[in-house]
């Protein structure tokens, strides 16, 4: 199973998952690939991975995209570690299949949540305008 | 352009003391997303997140973000600064003069969208008409000493960013830039290039997109030729200790290296010329 460490804090946008293998192997075309469950609304996704890690390779797949985790460009997360790039979706996804590539070590998702919320939004709803039906008299 | 205010709505603001930097490079980034997602504020948002809640930043690290669909978004919150002019955390730990503008999506193998070439421009030739820099210019940076005035953020550290792509590009951006500086009568501001030899005491030659200007610090005995690759004399001046300082236009020189050859107190000094 997955260990999912949630990193609580009020206000934050973003949760940390741990990746263990082996989780749901998925044989796919002679690559093992991985299900993961997010169980987050998950907009948002990158790696955190041990700074000799090559990243270039992993991918995921959701829906109907497969998208490429490469190289961070921001600089080294500390402690050894570094960052993949960003990966976004338009609309919060909740799983997706993972291929891990050449990263043998351990491996850490971070998924941000960047929705609006609709609820606090200070935005007013738009009013329908109503129109009446005027037709030509024919007298 | 899209506010802070709009992007950012439902979200912490920052909260930091502003820096204001003096901009002499324009850094280009792509932002190595996804080129498939269309919510460009949602990207923004998402950026802005990693940034400043992941990474720990004060706010998202670029000055402006253009989308595919070619809208700006106005980046880190310059609060009673200049959007332009607020130091940003984009290019390899060495920020200051430079301002960040990251291209949304990845362009390691495809094109950026004309729509968002077209921004760009747009954002760039803006700040470089405002503070008078040369669209194909360079100027010395900590991390790099001809640093082109456009750059991409490779040419600060070992990244990919901002894409071969889009890095090759940048060059094409650069002239046409230039020549919109040109069609709006805009000229660039002298970069001084003391040349590296004995003459740097006696004399600076500084370059701009369109001129040559020559600076003697000592003595006001000299003359100035120019001379093209095949040794003929293209220019020579008319005047002889008249001034301390000479400014020759290079719009009517044709393509090419021409080899400047100064004859000051007596000593021969020579330098290139490389018009594009």
């Amino acid at each position: 199973m997955l260990a999912v460490i949630t990193q609580g804090l009020s206000g934050q946008h973003y949760t940390v998952q741990d990746f263990t293998r082996p989780l749901h192997p998925v044989k796919s075309t002679g690559d093992t690939l991985f299900l993961v469950e997010t169980n987050y609304p998950a907009t948002g996704i990158l790696l955190k991975v041990d700074e000799w890690e090559k990243i270039a390779g992993s991918f995921l797949i959701s829906g109907m995209d497969t998208l490429n985790f490469t190289e961070g460009d921001e600089g080294p997360a500390g402690e050894n570690k570094k960052f993949s790039n960003l990966l976004t979706f338009s609309n919060p996804i909740y799983s997706f299949l993972f291929y891990p590539g050449r990263i043998k070590g351990d491996i850490q998702f971070y998924y941000i949540n960047a929705q609006q919320n609709k609820e606090g939004s200070t935005a007013k709803p738009s009013k329908k305008k109503r129109f009446r039906l005027c037709r030509a008299r024919h007298d | 352009m899209i506010e802070q205010s709009a992007w950012r709505e439902g979200l912490p603001d920052p909260s930091y003391e502003r820096i204001k930097t003096t901009v002499h490079n324009v850094i280009v980034h792509h932002s190595a997303g996804s080129n498939t997602d269309t919510n460009y504020t949602g990207i923004v948002r998402n950026i802005y997140i990693y940034h400043t809640e992941i990474r720990g930043w004060s706010d998202i690290g670029y000055n402006y973000l253009v989308a595919p669909d070619g809208a700006i978004f106005k980046g880190r919150d310059p609060g009673s600064l200049e959007q332009d002019n607020v130091l940003g955390a984009h290019f390899c730990a060495a920020n200051s003069g430079t301002m960040g503008i990251c291209i949304l999506g990845t362009y390691t193998e495809v094109s950026p969208a004309p729509e968002s070439i077209a921004s760009l421009k747009l954002l760039v030739n803006w700040k470089l008409g405002k503070d008078s820099l040369d669209p194909v210019g360079t100027h010395p940076h900590l991390l790099n000493a001809s640093l082109p005035v456009i750059a991409g953020h490779r040419d600060g550290c070992a990244t990919e960013c901002p894409g071969e792509i889009l890095y090759q590009s940048l060059n094409g951006i650069r002239y046409d830039v230039q020549e919109i500086f040109r069609a709006c009568g805009y000229r660039a501001k002298p970069v001084e290039t003391a040349i590296k030899n004995s003459a740097s005491s006696v004399l600076t030659i500084s370059y701009t997109a369109e001129t040559l200007s020559i600076r003697f610090n000592e003595g006001r005995n000299w003359q100035l030729k120019l001379f093209d690759l095949l040794g003929r004399e293209v220019y020579r001046s008319n005047q002889q200790g008249s001034s301390d300082e000479v400014i020759l236009f290079t719009d009517d020189l044709a393509t090419g290296v021409y080899l400047i050859k100064i004859l000051c107190n007596g000593n021969v000094y020579t330098d290139k010329l490389i018009c594009r």
